[in-house]
């Protein structure tokens, strides 16, 4: 165990010599385009898109495998995994590009047929492939769940000029691409080459899924995409921040799942990767402060409570008994036998003044019905500067 | 007319706008979706400054109008100019406000950030939005009477706040042509009598606004020109000559009680 804790400490530190260094430095570059990227496919509702596309790699994959194999002799060459990877997947790209403009069938419908279509034709050339009389096959399956661990030199640096390209290129052209996805539209009437632009979204998400495809695998780039924006929305209402707090949740996810990795030699990095991601994308559900399920439930149940205090004290200004003694026991407003006491007076006298002012004070700003209303239990002596107060006090009395 | 008479005509016209420099100035324009024509050869020269409504029933093409006419959907024939040259090179001084309902605003942006986004043209390729950029559009929300909503998430506003960030966001790219589609659709009269003051400004600073308006009761106090579609161009001019009730039988037919005809007739 504590070899263990020591090779995760040596990865993540940087320590793990010249490769590991190239592959974690990869990796972090990685997620960091990754998220933005994944936030804009998200934005532009099309996050099926990189499903489809990340799938359709694999029958490049095996194609390049084979292509390897006839020409080298060793099917296991990087440079033609890759660029098979990189043709089927983009091949799938454009078909859903052409199929989002022309045809009539439904966009969810162009996706699963693209997705079953190509895994379904990579899957059998693997097994295919499995049946040949030569060797290293088993380096195949790295490409379906990521072996960040066993990356050669070529790949590593592969995996990071490529990463970071993509993240260049984003981070220059993302007040455009933000453009397109919220109103193409306008964009395209303020003269933006939308198609143009729109495609290179494409064109990045294809070049992460193939750069990341032996390192993460095709199957768990997906989460790598996805996942880091979904955690970031429950953060913040601002793009900006959104693509920022996705890259750096996309990056610290991969950097510490290619650590986790390499600690556990076995362990698949695309699975320790969707691990740490969930997780952070679980804690972003649970705690967000504005926008997290916590928060909903407390400020409903702060609202419900409030709701309940002011039933009480309509009650007790009409001269009612309570409806719910025993929160109006609580607050000291009512006592043993029912009757209220002078606290319980007082509070109702002071809500049945706040209320009448409110009244006054809309009578003269009806434009501000909707923002008083919005601070309905903030007493108004909080919530309108004094001499406003007094003035409407004049005029009530 | 045959066909080559009609095509000496239009080229006559367009070369008489392009001298005349009409802020835009449309022949022949055809525009068709899946099966039918949704625009058929529809001509139109824009005054100089001025405000120009487009009326016709729901499904004349006023939008595709529009839209053919920025390029934003491919047309099957017909030609477009504006301030006397191709639309493409007048998008600098051409604000487009879409319909409301076609974006999605869930869209994790702010009322000023949306706003700033009117100016990524002038901004430029490869540059932030700047402090300068965001003070304009904080002004041009003020204008508007939305400058307390600047930091609202845009989903969190209501209708007609949502669709005077939209004009907003037109009023800070400082354009001389402003085309706009429904902008008083579901707002209240509030709202109503700024977009009105607004298109007020627009037209005293000699600029022109064309503006698909369904209201026949307000067009007429609100416009001094008209467009009438309805698939084909049906009239088009000063307000008076193409609101009659001939115009509006051939745009509408039965469709229109008598006291919206009253009314717009005037
Ligand atoms: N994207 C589209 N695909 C197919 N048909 C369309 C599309 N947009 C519009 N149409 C059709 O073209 C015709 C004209 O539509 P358009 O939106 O221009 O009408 P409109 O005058 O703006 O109507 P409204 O008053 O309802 O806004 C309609 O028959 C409509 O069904
Ligand atoms: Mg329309």
């Amino acid at each position: 165990m504590t070899d263990y804790w020591q090779n995760f400490w040596t990865a993540l530190t940087l320590n793990g010599g010249y490769n590991s260094v190239v592959v974690m430095a990869g990796l972090a570059a990685l997620g960091a385009a990754a998220g933005p990227i994944g936030a804009l496919m998200i934005l532009k509702r099309r996050p099926l898109l990189a499903d489809a596309v990340a799938h359709a790699t694999l029958p490049g994959v095996a194609i390049g495998f084979l292509i390897g194999l006839w020409l080298t002799g060793d099917g296991r060459n990087s440079a033609f995994l890759l660029t098979g990877a990189a043709l089927t997947g983009a091949l799938a790209a454009g078909a859903m590009h052409l199929l989002k403009d022309g045809a009539r069938i439904s966009e969810d419908a162009a996706t699963a047929a693209a997705l079953s279509v190509s895994f379904g034709l990579g899957v059998a050339l693997l097994s295919l492939i499995q049946a040949l009389p030569t060797g290293g096959q088993a380096g195949l399956n790295a490409f379906l769940l990521g072996q960040a661990a066993t990356l050669n030199q070529s790949e590593a640096w592969v995996l990071a000029v490529a990463s970071s390209m993509a993240l260049v290129l984003l981070a220059l052209l993302f007040k455009e691409f933000a453009l397109i996805a919220f109103d193409p539209g306008g964009a395209a009437a303020q003269g933006l080459p939308v198609k143009f632009l729109d495609l290179m979204i494409t064109g990045l998400m294809l070049l992460l899924i193939a750069a990341g495809l032996r390192a993460v695998g095709l199957v768990l780039i997906l989460a790598l995409l996805v996942t880091p924006a979904a955690a970031a929305r429950f953060w913040t209402d601002r793009l900006p921040r959104l693509a920022a707090l996705a890259a750096t949740i996309g990056a610290a996810g991969a950097y510490t799942g290619g650590a986790v990795s390499t600690a556990l030699p076995n362990a698949p990095t695309g699975a320790a990767i969707v691990l740490i991601l969930s997780a952070i994308f679980l804690f972003s559900l649970l705690f967000a402060p504005k926008r997290g399920a916590i928060a909903a439930v407390l400020r409903r149940q702060g609202l419900r409570h409030a709701l309940r205090r002011r039933q009480i004290l309509v009650e007790l200004a009409a001269g009612a008994r309570p409806a719910d003694p025993k929160l109006a026991r609580s607050l000291g407003w009512i006592d043993g036998n029912g009757s209220s006491t002078p606290e319980g007076e007082a509070a109702a006298q002071a809500w049945l003044r706040d209320e009448q002012l409110r009244d006054r004070y809309l009578a003269d700003r009806p434009e501000d019905a909707g923002r008083l209303l919005a601070a309905a239990f903030t007493p108004l002596n909080d919530l309108l500067p004094r001499d406003v107060i007094a003035e409407l006090e004049r005029r009530e009395a | 007319m045959s066909p080559d008479i009609r095509a000496v005509a239009n080229a006559e016209a367009v070369h008489d706008a392009i001298e005349a420099g009409s802020p835009l100035d449309v022949s022949g324009l055809t525009v068709a979706y899946d099966r039918a024509p949704a625009l058929w050869n529809v001509d139109y020269v824009a005054p100089k400054g001025g405000l120009v409504a487009i009326v016709g029933p729901n499904g004349a093409g006023k939008s595709t109008f529009l839209k053919g006419a920025l390029g934003l959907t491919p047309k099957i024939s017909g030609r477009v100019a504006a301030f006397g040259a191709p639309v493409a090179d007048a998008r600098r001084r051409i604000a487009y406000v879409p319909q409301r309902e076609s974006v999605d605003w869930e869209f994790p942006a702010t009322a000023l950030d949306v706003t700033a986004m009117g100016l990524y043209r002038s901004i430029g390729w490869l540059r932030p939005v700047r402090k300068k950029h965001r003070d304009a559009a904080l002004a041009a929300l003020a204008e508007l009477g939305m400058a307390d909503f600047a930091d609202r998430q845009i989903g969190q506003l209501s209708g007609g706040q949502q669709q005077r960030v939209f004009l907003a966001r037109a009023l800070v790219q400082d354009a001389d042509l402003y085309l706009m589609d429904e902008p008083f659709a579901g707002v209240d009269a509030a709202t109503e009598r700024t977009i009105v003051s607004l298109l007020r400004r627009i037209a005293s600073a000699g600029k022109t606004a064309i503006v698909v308006h369904h209201d026949l009761q307000t067009v007429t106090e609100y416009f001094d020109h008209a467009l009438m579609i309805n698939v084909r161009r049906i009239a088009a001019g000063p307000m008076a000559d193409v609101m009659t009730a001939e115009n509006l039988q051939k745009a509408y037919g039965g469709r229109l009680a008598a006291p919206q005809l009253a009314a717009a007739i005037g």
